[in-house]
């Protein structure tokens, strides 16, 4: 009995321990799930449900002909998961494993079909999760690889990963290179990708995904999901043909002078759009386009401000341009130890203003502006002020520089500033400033404010256009402005820029310009600024056209020598190519002329091509698509069971499948598409009726 | 009883029955955990393709069971357990060292860990031992040798670098209480136990300051007899013996590994990207269970592959994770139920032997299952033992089916045997 109780009673305790214990894991789970549950859930969503970035589609940039100046595509990394071959396909890997390698060799061409049988062995072998092949491969590319056997069930069956991601492509590369300018990760950069990068970005969307197995992460199927804005396109005005022309002829002055850099802007006239602007270093690497010397260098113009001093001093009625002015031999000295000389040309005492003017005298030019604003030196600074010389450009490009410009009052002001200022130092600025200057001369008068930044939009299509902007109704009388458009003229008839521009058939307009470049430092050097600035044709301007050549060393400085045959050259060309051309927004031609089928086969080929649509049809719909003003607008085409639908256009594949399908039957003569039809469109057809169809070629 | 047949009682259906059902939920739980999609697909060179195979032998190699004399085993009891512990010697020489242990014999690809069944050769020597009719469980002699029985496979089996599984043979302990060990001795193991902890926790000085200050307050307020005053004494002295051995055997023994995996046990670690890192998302697919669960195959912690060894130590945090408080609540109370019917199956034993083994079948089963539920939940340390009839491997599925069918075998012979005195 003793031992009976004795054995109960190790039982009993036996039975308590185990309770406890017992007791403690139910109520630690329960803790765990219930009191502790929502903590536990939240670590756990935080780990394997995170949000994914949708990136947005960075916008285009385009010429004004819509060429591409610089686009995202995609590019794709491609790998394979033999694992999942392995679980999914044994059976018939070995049968499609000299197929699959023959193909990956002949389409991504990266490696011989005999290295691919060897990688695609190995792999599949050892059951490797993550092989690449390529990390580059074209959309094209992937394309065909996603449809091989065995790859072409998917990502889960048949191991195929493609991971996309976007580059920036320029096509016309090296041509306004910076100009277009360029972006990094951080955002930071120049140019319109980096001066409209906010426009271009786009936003980011966002998606819930969830973790899986392998690291891989799948959408949550719910409505979770901020789609990405994609980013806008941003239009410019550049012709890209003009900017070739600019380019080349730019490239060819610069190394025929052996010069540090050149930079060449082309203006329209009518609404100070940039038709081309190229900035050219000559490196160690050769020609490149590393810095916006057009919008971003600010020098002394030289000469070329003249046309300043001559508006300002005709305003003021100090002279007209039949009157004579002493030149004293080519040097005048104004104080004891400052005098101005000409470059060498005057030989005679008097010349009329028009022929100071025409042959850049600069004792001329200084000696009368000397004289009329000595007493009054901020009416002279204040021709500046109203030309918009001494403040930024505003194009809307990052870097612009801030133009400086000697004012009284200031230290270095003396009085030696005027006649200074009056040919073209003291004072800095872009050469985008001097073209603005001659361009208003052109425009008559009016004065644009020069842009490149046509407007912003998407799909290749314009939104929000940019209109051209007035910076000043009217820069001088009627009388001044005919007087300098004369004296402009006659630079190239008898003055500076005759010898180069003599025999042209059509008529230019314009002023050389030679500048000492001052070094803040060490005061002026022998090097040169070498300019011309002009317009053409000069009875009807369309273009105004700044050249300048910085330090050329081949002996020749004088922009009559350096930059004049660059802008020759230019001029010659665009009045060949471009004056007498008839300029299209887009060429049609390169558009389908008609399409009409299934509206999801539409919009796949017009998202493939790229091509730009305006249509939104339900999936069963047939539409039919038609260019129109560089476009392709669509139309609906209904198909009610026992109403006979519009078909014109329609090729006759397309009918076919269309009526037959629906149990008609179709009788058709000629070949082409559907120009005529009965019954017509709209009437109630009786099930089974024959349709009639004419036919013609290219409607 | 009335189902005699050829002087054998029919099979104990209740158990085979709770067995299967744990080996089913067991084989949903792997194929959840090693399954990859959401979509239900089979292949056999997986982790729940094999399993399946294991499943499918263990449950022949039962039945092979009922075919053998009973008194076989009884027979070759010590033969089995010698066996045994030389396969369990040998792999400390030539075994295959897995996740920094050398407990595996490696023949192709074909593992056999013979720790998992070290067990079943302890259980038939110790009953066997503990059945003899010379056996006195309170004379020294027999407990040392017993204790031998127990400590050899540890021995081994810690040599092997898997002290974990080792633990499992102080399990056997239960059994000798029920045969007579002294309470005294379980007492003060627990007590050995408690002081380990806190030595941990609040270090030698701290635990010797502490026995010393109760000392003097029993002293000075409690005891007057002074015999009994020399008696505690003594056992404070014994304490802070055991203290210093304890502590040194933690900074010196124990490799260091282990002492982080007993500090972040106790929380005096915080370790959530290392040692903690197991426990912490075994705790976050538990607790992002909720009540119902996520659903079958709807785990994110189990999809994702968040739970390392999930299929093995930790296939507990499955069920948690898919089918919630009612799943895990399901789970242990089929255990419970099975450890209620084997605790019957042991006393309804006519012979000595059989019950002795029954209660060996029903400790070490029991503190798997404690364990490894503890372990998954914080509140043991992750000593990799696997829950039995769920944890994916055939070491140990296979050795838990032959203990638990081997107790089956001796049940239905059990009106062939005389009663035995308690």
């Amino acid at each position: 009995m003793n031992v009976k109780k004795d054995i109960l009673w190790r039982v009993l305790v036996s039975i308590l321990m185990l309770t406890i214990l017992g007791g403690a894991i139910v109520y630690s789970i329960v803790r765990v799930q219930y009191a502790e549950g929502d903590e536990w859930r939240a670590i756990g969503d935080s780990l394997h449900v995170r949000h994914q970035q949708i990136p947005a589609v960075r916008g285009s940039i385009y010429s004004d002909d819509g060429s591409l100046l610089a686009t995202s595509v995609p590019i794709y990394k491609i790998s394979i998961d033999f694992s999942v071959i392995h679980e999914h396909h044994r059976d018939s890997f070995k049968r499609y494993q000299s197929l699959l390698a023959a193909s990956m060799s002949k389409v991504l061409k990266n490696r011989t079909e005999q290295e691919y049988v060897a990688l695609i062995q190995e792999g599949y072998r050892k059951k490797r999760k993550y092989v690449t092949v390529i990390r580059n491969a074209s959309f094209i590319q992937s394309k065909s690889i996603k449809s091989l056997p065995i790859f072409s069930s998917g990502r889960y069956k048949g191991g195929i990963l493609l991971e996309e991601r976007t580059i920036r492509k320029k096509p016309y590369y090296g041509l306004m290179h910076r100009t277009i300018g360029f972006i990094n990760e951080n955002h930071k950069g120049a140019g319109i990708e980096a001066s409209f990068d906010e426009i271009l970005t786009g936003k980011d969307g966002k998606l819930v995904v969830r973790r899986l197995t392998g690291g891989n992460y799948r959408p949550l199927e719910n409505d979770m999901k901020i789609s990405a804005q994609d980013g806008k396109d941003v239009f410019t005005t550049v012709d890209i043909h003009l900017q070739d022309m600019v380019h080349e002829a730019l490239s060819k002055g610069i190394l025929n002078n052996e010069a540090e850099y050149g930079t060449a802007v082309l203006l329209e006239v009518k609404t100070g759009q940039i038709k081309a602007i190229a900035n050219i270093d000559n490196t160690e690497d050769g020609l490149t386009e590393r810095f916006n010397h057009a919008i971003g260098t600010g020098y002394e113009p030289g000469s070329t401000i003249k046309l300043v001093s001559a508006i300002a001093a005709l305003e003021n009625d100090d002279i007209e341009i039949d009157d004579s002015v002493r030149v004293y031999k080519g040097k005048y000295k104004f104080f004891e130890n400052d005098s101005i000389e000409d470059s060498g040309h005057t030989k005679v005492d008097n010349l009329t203003y028009q022929q100071v003017f025409e042959q850049s005298s600069n004792v001329g030019i200084s000696t009368i502006a000397f004289k009329g604003f000595r007493n009054d030196p901020d009416e002279f600074i204040a021709y500046f002020d109203q030309l918009r010389l001494t403040e930024p450009l505003q194009t809307g490009i990052k870097g612009e520089v801030i133009p400086t410009i000697l004012r009284p009052g200031k230290q270095g002001w003396s009085g030696m500033a005027i006649p200074s200022l009056s040919i073209g130092y003291s004072a800095k600025m872009s050469p985008l400033h001097v073209a603005m200057l001659y361009n208003a001369v052109a425009n008559n008068g009016v004065m644009m404010r020069p842009y490149i930044i046509s407007g912003t939009g998407s799909f290749g299509k314009i939104e929000t256009e940019n209109e051209p902007h007035i910076n000043n109704k009217k820069i001088c009388s009627a009388s001044t402005l005919q007087d300098v458009k004369s004296m402009l003229e006659g630079v190239v008839i008898r003055g500076t820029a005759s010898q180069k521009l003599k025999n042209l058939t059509f008529s230019v307009a314009g002023k050389t310009g030679t500048s000492r470049i001052s070094d803040d430092a060490k005061g002026y050097s022998k090097d040169y600024h070498s300019s011309f600035v002009g317009y053409f044709p000069a009875d009807n301007p369309k273009y105004t056209l700044i050249v300048l050549i910085s330090r050329p060393s081949k002996g020749r400085i004088y922009g009559s020598a350096v930059a004049l045959p660059v802008f020759k050259e230019i001029a010659l060309k665009i009045y060949a190519n471009a004056v007498h051309r008839k300029v299209e927004p887009l060429d049609t031609a390169h558009l389908p002329s008609l399409v009409s089928a299934k509206y999801k086969y539409v919009k796949a080929a017009c998202k493939q091509l790229d091509v730009p649509y305006d249509i939104d049809a339900r999936n069963h719909d047939y539409v039919r698509l038609t260019p129109d003003n560089g476009e392709l607008v669509g139309d609906v085409v209904p198909f009610a069971d026992n109403t006979m639908p519009d078909v014109s256009g329609f090729g006759l594949a397309s009918c076919l499948y269309l009526f037959e399908n629906k149990g008609y039957k179709i009788q058709h003569k000629g070949y082409g598409k559907v120009f005529k039809q009965s019954p017509l469109p709209g009437s109630k057809m009786a099930k089974g009726r024959t349709i009639y169809l004419d036919l013609r070629p290219n409607l | 009883m009335s189902e005699k047949i050829y002087g054998q009682s029919r099979v104990d259906g209740i158990t085979v029955l709770l067995y299967l059902l744990l080996v089913f939920c067991g084989f949903l739980a792997i194929y959840s955990s090693s399954h990859g999609s959401d979509n239900f697909s089979f292949d056999f060179s997986t982790k729940y393709g094999k399993q399946l195979i294991w499943i499918v032998i263990s449950i022949t190699l039962g039945a092979v069971l009922f075919l053998m004399d009973v008194r076989f085993f009884e027979a070759f009891s010590y033969a089995f357990f010698i066996a045994w512990m030389l396969l369990l010697f040998l792999v400390i020489f030539f075994g295959k060292e897995v996740n920094g242990a050398r407990s595996w014999f490696a023949i192709g690809s074909f593992r056999l860990q013979p720790a998992e069944f070290a067990k079943l050769g302890v259980a038939l020597a110790l009953s066997r031992y503990v059945s003899d009719i010379d056996t006195d469980m309170k004379s020294l002699r027999y407990q040392l040798i017993t204790a031998g029985i127990i400590l050899l496979p540890i021995a081994l089996i810690v040599l092997q670098g898997d002290a974990g599984s080792g633990l499992v043979f102080f399990s056997f302990i239960m059994v000798l209480y029920r045969e007579g060990l002294s309470g005294t001795i379980l007492v003060i193991g627990i007590i050995a136990v408690i002081l380990s902890v806190l030595t941990f926790a609040f270090g030698f000085i701290a635990i010797v300051a502490a026995l010393i200050i109760l000392g003097g307050i029993i002293t000075a307020f409690i005891y007057t007899n002074s015999r009994q005053l020399k008696i505690f004494w003594l056992v404070i002295l014994a304490c802070v013996g055991f203290t210093k051995a304890v502590d040194f055997g933690f900074s010196n023994v124990l490799q260091e590994h282990q002492q982080k995996r007993i500090l972040v046990m106790l929380g005096l670690l915080e370790d959530p990207q290392g040692l903690g890192y197991n426990v912490n998302q075994s705790k976050i697919a538990i607790g992002s269970g909720g009540f119902w669960g996520k659903g079958y195959l709807q785990g994110t912690q189990t999809k994702g592959d968040f739970v390392p060894e999930q299929h093995t130590d930790f296939i507990f945090t499955s069920i948690g994770e898919e089918f919630g408080w009612i799943g895990s609540t399901v789970v242990i109370i089929i255990f419970v139920l099975l450890f209620l019917r084997i605790s019957m199956l042991a006393e309804r034993q006519r012979s000595k032997y059989s019950r002795v083994y029954a209660y060996c079948v029903l400790s070490v089963l029991f503190f798997h299952f404690l364990i490894n539920i503890a372990m998954t939940i914080n509140l043991a340390p992750v000593i990799g033992i696997p829950l039995p009839f769920f944890s994916y491997g055939g070491s140990s599925l296979i050795s838990f089916t032959v203990l638990l069918f081997l107790l089956l075998r001796l049940d239905t012979n059990r009106e062939n045997e005389l009663d035995s005195d308690y």
